[in-house]
């Protein structure tokens, strides 16, 4: 194990070395502290309003993680996924001579990491919110880290490390995990029958002796329940086979053989999660194991220059299932028929239909902040850059399926509200430019950021700055159009809409340092 | 030695490798040859043990997956990657760590010297260009001091002085008994060094060479004389 361990504490001490040396560390530092802090702080006065008691509290808060965790853990490992090694992983350490088992400790070891820092901040919280003995956090601390880990690493071990069973026994093996996670579905189901649904119901469910008598994860909720809430018959017994299954379960992965056959699986697995991850990074979905199907189609290019680059988005669109449509267009339907349905009941919302329109188009707008369009894309590739037109005229063909994709998401949420509002058609048509307008603010300030901190922030940084600079230019725009709602709702409107286009128009031009060079200022 | 017997690898249907067999002596070096998709990829992970097969793979008559083999084995793939967290001399100390080779620090620094690292040993994976990244996979394998070695498209990413310093070294572990295989598209590269050459098509070896047979044959002439039968005879 040294040569892993090794590998841990070089990673660790250069990572560390390398952050304390960026600026923005001690910002996102700060960032963190102050949530906690305010987290800390605020928890205790829900305790008190709510007259909790905390033993049963944190049990219940214990077997929502266990559900979590344990579960979704054994159904990935006995798929063989779940553990993540990296290419170079696959390089140095596949072909080289340690032992099996141990490759597949050391990525084991990545999930331990996630596991001990929310163990941490349970012992804290539970110290600090709930008067827990310090002791039996302690021993919480043994059973939660120690225990649990040893069980899902044999499991991980059981079912990776497996060269016996074929692939139908495998599945079997699956099949019976889902199971598991199907008995914990038919209590809950029960007991809603039973008690219907609310609070009560919810906390009866997560200390149900019916709960408790599931295999593995049951035995290991009862526990959680016999060392905070108190030893009753079933308890006592489930935490016994809890323990028992740990030992059979050990003893069974160190016995077992292991050449490395997952090796395959591992690879497939890991390929899948790092295309995930640059997807992700890339703003688009990022499912592990998710690929995109293309179709086929044609497009006529009419135009030249950067006016090629709309045409081949298109050409891209066109060979989509779902065309520029996609999950965010569905989500505009559902809030467009959601307001209409609402609003209908209530009839109306008193005279503010337009206002809450807009506030909610507003709110999506801030909401879906990670989705990326492919403007993103054209940045990285060089032929973008050796296209001989103008940096202001590359930036606009490259967006300007965006702005079309607006207008459509735009209609989407204001023509079903609107209509059944019966708010005039000038209005619905100045709320769907105002939302294109606001979009546009987000896009170019998207590609503002991505210009001057690309290199200097992380995602999320970039993120916060791009919302930073559009409150600033939707915010100054509301001010616009309350002003200019005073004459009439259309000079309103029509404020909001000039202000924003205003300011995104300046944004737009700074943005356009992007299309110049491959390099961020 | 190297002994590949009877190796098929299927993806469903499809067979990437149809029951491949060939063999390298000690102290010889074998270059494997063939077009685009000819199963030369899947040949070379199933020797370093990533993929699953039918069939054996022994190195120096041990069993490929055994940690004995694996010790004495070495493999630079085609495309390298690093630890982002890891400086060059840290990957180093990685493996000889992970293969509990003994080494002194004066070894680990003639190799330095000789693929011109010696400036960049501090600099962290993600700092290297994707050249550097193949010198510093190549003295991974290389410190281990192996018996047999595999090396995938080597030369791909290398300067001239680093390719012309790698066949330098790939002899010198020929002097030295050790089994070299080596994966190639680049057959003007490998053309002084080979001593066996197999080639493959659609998952077969389809041809074997011994250089002591051929004499001062061409090797870009054996290549493409079988390739080109292997199309006509398809017609």
């Amino acid at each position: 194990m040294n040569m892993i361990f090794y590998l841990y504490r070089k990673t660790f001490k250069n990572r560390v070395k390398r952050a304390l040396k960026k600026p923005v560390t001690y910002i996102y530092a700060a960032f963190v502290i102050l949530y906690f802090y305010f987290i800390f702080r605020s928890f205790p006065v829900f305790f008190e309003l709510f007259e909790v008691e905390g033993g049963s509290v944190l049990t219940a808060i214990l077997t929502v993680i266990v559900f979590i965790f344990i579960p979704s853990n054994m159904i990935s490992y006995s798929k063989r996924k779940g553990l993540v090694f990296r290419e170079p992983d696959i390089h140095f350490l596949f072909s080289s001579p340690v032992s099996p088992k141990k490759i597949l400790l050391y990525a084991h070891i990545k999930n331990m990491i996630v596991t001990l820092i929310l163990n941490i901040i349970v012992i804290v919280a539970s110290i600090l919110w709930f008067d827990i003995p310090i002791w039996k956090m302690a021993v919480y601390f043994a059973f939660s880290f120690i225990v649990e880990n040893i069980l899902e690493g044999s499991i991980m071990i059981l079912c990776y490390g497996n060269e016996k069973l074929d692939k139908k026994q495998m599945f079997a093996v699956q099949i019976a995990m889902y199971l598991l996670v199907g008995i914990f579905i038919l209590i809950g189901v029960g007991i809603y029958l039973k008690e219907g649904i609310g609070f009560g119901p919810v906390v009866n469910y997560l200390h149900s002796p019916a709960i408790q008598m599931v295999p593995v994860v049951g035995w290991n909720i009862a526990f959680l329940h016999l060392l905070f809430i108190g030893p009753d018959t079933v308890n006592i017994i489930c935490s016994i086979l809890y323990f028992i299954s740990v030992i059979l379960l050990f003893f069974m992965a160190y016995r077992m053989k292991c050449t490395g056959e997952f090796c395959e699986d591992a690879i497939k697995f890991s390929e899948d999660y790092e295309a995930a991850r640059k997807r992700g990074k890339a703003g688009e979905i990022a499912i592990v194991g998710w690929k995109k199907k293309y179709g086929k189609a044609t497009v006529a290019y009419k135009g030249k220059y950067a006016k090629a680059i709309f045409y081949r988005q298109l050409l891209e669109y066109k060979k989509n299932r779902f065309f520029i449509f996609g999950f965010y267009t569905l989500i505009c339907l559902l809030v467009g028929i959601g307001l209409a349905v609402i609003g209908y009941r209530n009839h109306g919302f008193g005279g503010y239909e337009v206002f809450v329109i807009l506030g909610v188009m507003a709110y999506l707008t801030f909401i879906f902040s990670g989705y990326q369009g492919k403007w993103g894309k054209e940045l990285k590739k060089p032929y973008t850059y050796l296209i001989p037109d103008t940096a202001l005229c590359k930036l606009w063909y490259s967006t300007l399926i965006e702005h079309i994709r607006s207008v459509i998401d735009g209609c989407l949420i204001a023509l079903p509200s609107g209509i059944v509002f019966g708010i005039p058609f000038l209005q619905i048509l100045l709320v769907i430019l105002a939302y294109v307008c606001i979009q546009a603010c987000k896009l170019y300030a998207d590609i503002m950021v991505e210009a001057f901190l690309g290199n200097i922030l992380g995602l999320a940084g970039k993120q916060y700055a791009r919302v930073f600079f559009e409150g600033i230019v939707i915010g100054i725009g509301a001010v616009g159009a309350v002003i200019g709602g005073l004459i009439s709702m259309e000079i309103g409107l029509i404020t909001l809409a000039g202000v924003v286009v205003f300011m995104t128009a300046g944004m737009m031009a700074i943005a356009t340092v992007n299309f110049e060079k491959m390099e961020t200022v | 030695m190297l002994q590949i017997l009877n190796l098929t690898k299927t993806y469903g249907k499809y067979k990437a490798a149809n029951d491949v067999n060939f063999t390298i002596e000690d102290g010889e070096i074998g270059i494997l040859l063939g077009p685009n998709g000819a199963g030369k990829s899947t040949v070379i992970k199933s020797i370093a043990g990533l993929l699953r097969y039918k069939g054996k793979i022994l190195i120096r008559g041990m069993e490929a997956k055994s940690l004995e083999a694996k010790k004495i084995f070495a493999y630079v793939p085609e495309l390298p990657a690093m630890y982002e967290a890891l400086t060059v001399k840290e990957h180093i100390e990685f493996i000889i760590n992970a293969y509990h080779v003994p080494v002194s620090e004066e070894d680990i620094q003639k190799l330095f010297e000789r693929f011109e690292l010696t400036d960049k040993q501090d600099k962290l994976g993600n700092e290297l260009s994707k050249g550097m990244m193949q010198k510093v996979s190549i003295c991974c394998a290389l410190i281990i001091r192996p018996k047999v070695i595999l090396l995938d498209e080597p030369m791909v990413g290398l300067d001239p002085a680093a390719i012309k310093e790698l066949k330098q070294v790939i002899m010198e572990l020929k002097e030295m008994g050790t089994t070299i295989l080596i994966s190639t598209h680049m057959l003007e590269m490998v053309k002084d060094l080979w001593d066996v050459m197999f080639v493959m098509d659609k998952g077969h070896i389809i041809a074997s060479y011994k250089k002591s047979d051929v004499k001062e044959e061409d090797l870009e002439e054996l290549f493409f004389h079988v390739t080109d039968n292997e199309k006509e005879e398809e017609k």
